[in-house]
């Protein structure tokens, strides 16, 4: 990267509108309002919304930004703006090139054209002389793999081979900044490489990429700065993993389900966790009769309040991050402090770990072993250790309970009405989690993969048995 | 290093900037317009066992008919004057430049619109290459015209030259308004519902089927009818005949120069407007 100014964007921001009929309309205004030399107006009119609000970005030579962030975030309208499509609602967008390549699904080819007229044409669009053209035509050709279809109307093209077309196109005209705008999803596997690589080799040249994409791994692979945009802003920018991360844990999963019974009958108790004593196994809690938590324990202690107060949640992760803080997988251990007005025998301590919409997604008490705790008057810390946290990316809360164990009544309670301690789950770099938010996925695992093919292809037995697994090909990934 | 602002504020506001771009602009898609002409037209008759012969064919078939159906005489009845079929076969070649040129400018417009959303590109190319199409269009429809002239027993005479040079404010009538109203009626639905009978309007309105009144109320709306004007002045100048309203001629002339003018700039300013518009 030099300190070769390409584009600056000052305080651009960008207004659309949602109704067609009034979009016409307004575009009809602004045409007007151009020709009448009307100043811009920092005001949305009836359906109009931001779709890009004062962003200011500098993009130098040799740059290689990614834009992530939603559908809808503003990542297409800015990169519009970028190569002069679109004009700012309000701010300016200064170039110092116009060596710019746009790529996105629809290739911008005309469908009527054939494929050896769109080149001719997209070349001269860019700039190129005849002779150019001419010398580059059955290059272009080559490297796009439509030799058969070439001559064929665009419009019968599949959208992968029209980005086909115009990525050839553009790899064989110098640029200074290629805009990829998601189009890496609709070409098949091995162009999609080949499109990787030419744009390793781009960069490794020094080019400069705009990367607007969902696939995290190229973003990854390919970028040295991103931008995070959320409602037309930029919410983050800086360094890709970083910046991947935040994404990624802005946008955890949220199920739609019922909210956890946050007022209703504690669904915690006990846990698996380091257990000070060895005890029985405590049994199940009562099931639910519909009472609050303050009615079971006041069936206890006959009191309103609780008698243990927990007085805070801390965490442990490994590897260590942030308070409050664990990796996607990691280990935690969960540590809560309390303060007990009583002493008692035998009690259960039980967690459970909550997604932003109050859904329970982990709930634990008790011990796998016959093990039980003891309550002392006074300071008392309960322990338990996740070996794996198999949640995702996002933020979740943690809520903690206190069981007297042959009752299962409450002693303590922390975090269903005071919203628990805040626990951030942090994506893995090394574990591409983008396909399972896009499933809605609530949970992970850790997994062993078998990869590789079958060694050989011995007749089926005669008995019609499987092939043993002892001749698969002996592949192991790890996660 | 050549560096372009995309403002929010109108590039009007900086006149010699902004044209001084047009200009380089039209003057570096001169090569583009070739191209993109070269490609329109092997659209247009690719799949056509006539081809090219489809630029005369409708012009020879409507002047054709329009002769046989008229009951006039094919010899003048006036000293001076050319047969009723002359006339009519000069007015429908004239207007169906006009109406063609116009037309033509809003369908590659129209054509175009899709790509403008995708990349940006001199928009300018694109009208001059309709230009040329149009251009095309007319030089294809002459020699019907002279055949025409040859059928009926006008004489030839190198005042003829003049009255093809006459057509073109004909054609550069219908370019301007084509160019004006392509990018609003994109933006306009009513005005681009308007814009399918508009020049039907015109058509009635213009005396091509008929000759030129010189007395009564038609009379004074032709007199200021500025295609009206138009047609004439090409008419008295190919063969002498029709009923030149030079006045309104000159008028319309400078301000067609200033619709020219208009549509360049409206077609510069529209192509971001019809972008985000058309794409929201």
């Amino acid at each position: 990267m030099t300190d070769e100014t390409l584009i600056k964007v000052d305080a651009v921001s960008k207004r659309f509108c949602r109704r067609g009929d009034r979009a016409l309309r307004y575009g009809l205004q602004d045409l007007v309002g151009d020709l009448l030399l009307r100043a811009p107006r920092d005001a949305l009119r009836d359906g109009e919304f931001w779709a890009l609000r004062d962003v200011d970005l500098t993009i130098r030579r040799g740059d290689v930004i990614a834009l992530v962030g939603e559908n809808g975030a503003g990542k297409s309208t800015l990169l519009k703006l970028l190569s002069g499509i679109y004009r700012p609602t309000l701010g300016s967008i200064t170039s110092y090139t116009h060596k710019i390549a746009v790529l996105d699904h629809s290739a911008g080819l005309n469908p009527t054209q054939t494929g050896r007229e769109s080149i001719y044409t997209k070349l001269a669009l860019l700039n190129q002389g005849r002779q150019q053209i001419a010398e580059r035509v059955e290059s272009i050709v080559a490297m796009a793999e439509l030799a058969d279809v070439i001559d064929a109307p665009v419009g019968t093209y599949s959208t992968g081979m029209r980005v086909r077309l115009a990525f050839a196109i553009y790899a064989h005209v110098e640029i200074d900044i290629f805009i990829v705008d998601d189009s890496l999803g609709v070409a098949d596997i091995r162009f999609a490489q080949r499109m990787q690589r030419y744009w390793r080799d781009f960069v490794d040249a020094g080019g400069t990429l705009l990367l607007a994409s969902h696939e995290m791994y190229l973003v990854r692979s390919l970028c040295n700065r991103a931008l995070l945009m959320d409602h037309g802003r930029i919410v983050s920018m800086g360094d890709t993993e970083s910046v991947i991360t935040r994404y990624l844990v802005e946008r955890a999963p949220s199920a739609d389900g019922p909210a956890s019974a946050l007022g209703g009958a504690p669904k915690l108790p006990a846990t698996d966790a380091e257990s000070p004593e060895g005890s029985p196994r405590p049994p199940e809690p009562a099931p639910d009769s519909g009472t609050d938590t303050s009615d079971r324990y006041a069936r206890f202690a006959n009191t309103g309040d609780f008698p243990v107060r927990i007085t805070a949640i801390e965490f442990e992760a490994a590897p260590s991050f942030g308070v409050g803080e664990v990796q996607v997988l990691g280990q935690l251990c969960i540590r809560a402090f309390c303060e007990s007005t009583v002493a008692v025998e035998r009690v259960m301590f039980g967690f459970e770990i909550l997604n932003e919409q109050g859904q329970v997604m982990i709930h634990l008490r008790g011990s796998e072993s016959d093990s039980h705790y003891t309550l002392k008057r006074g300071a008392n810390v309960f322990r338990a250790t996740l070996p794996c946290v198999p949640l995702m990316p996002g933020t979740y809360r943690i809520c903690a309970a206190v069981l007297d164990y042959p009752t299962s009544a409450l002693l303590g309670l922390h975090g269903l009405e005071e919203d628990g301690q805040t626990l951030r789950v942090l994506p893995d770099p090394r574990n591409d989690l983008v396909g399972a938010i896009y499933r809605g996925a609530l949970m992970t695992a850790p997994v062993t993969w078998h990869n590789g093919a079958i060694a050989e292809h011995p007749a089926p037995p005669p008995d019609g048995s499987s092939v043993p697994l002892a001749m698969m090909s002996d592949v192991h990934h790890d996660r | 290093m050549t560096k372009t602002v995309n403002s929010a504020f109108s590039p009007l506001l900086d006149p010699r900037r902004f044209f001084a771009e047009t200009r380089d602009q039209c003057r570096h898609s001169t090569g583009l317009a070739r191209m993109l002409l070269r490609a329109r037209l092997a659209q247009l008759y690719r799949y056509s066992s006539l081809g090219l012969l489809w630029a005369v064919v409708p012009t020879l078939a409507i002047t054709v008919g329009v002769t046989l159906s008229l009951h006039a005489p094919t010899q003048p009845t006036t000293p001076g004057e050319v047969p009723l079929q002359v006339h009519v076969a000069f007015g429908v070649v004239l207007m169906q430049t006009f109406v063609e040129a116009f037309n033509g400018q809003r369908s590659i417009f129209d054509l175009h619109l899709q790509l403008l959303q995708r990349m940006k590109f001199p928009l300018e190319a694109v009208v001059m290459a309709q230009i040329a199409e149009s251009g095309f269009n007319l030089l294809a429809k002459l020699p019907v015209l002279l055949l025409v002239l040859v059928f009926f027993g006008v004489p030839l005479e190198a005042q003829m030259l003049l009255g093809l040079l006459a057509c073109v404010p004909v054609l550069l009538a219908g370019i301007a308004l084509g160019a004006l109203a392509a990018p609003i009626s994109a933006l306009g639905k009513d005005i681009d519902r308007a814009m399918a009978f508009v020049p039907w309007l015109v058509f009635l309105a213009t005396p091509v089927f008929y000759r030129t009144p010189e007395v009564g109320p038609w009379a004074w709306l032709q007199a200021i009818n500025p295609l009206t004007a138009l047609l004439d002045v090409a008419r008295y100048l190919s063969y002498g005949g029709g009923s030149p309203h030079w006045s309104t001629f000159w008028v319309t002339l400078v301000a067609l120069a200033l619709c020219l003018l208009l549509s360049l700039v409206v077609c510069k300013l529209a192509p971001p407007r019809l972008a985000e518009r058309l794409s929201a």
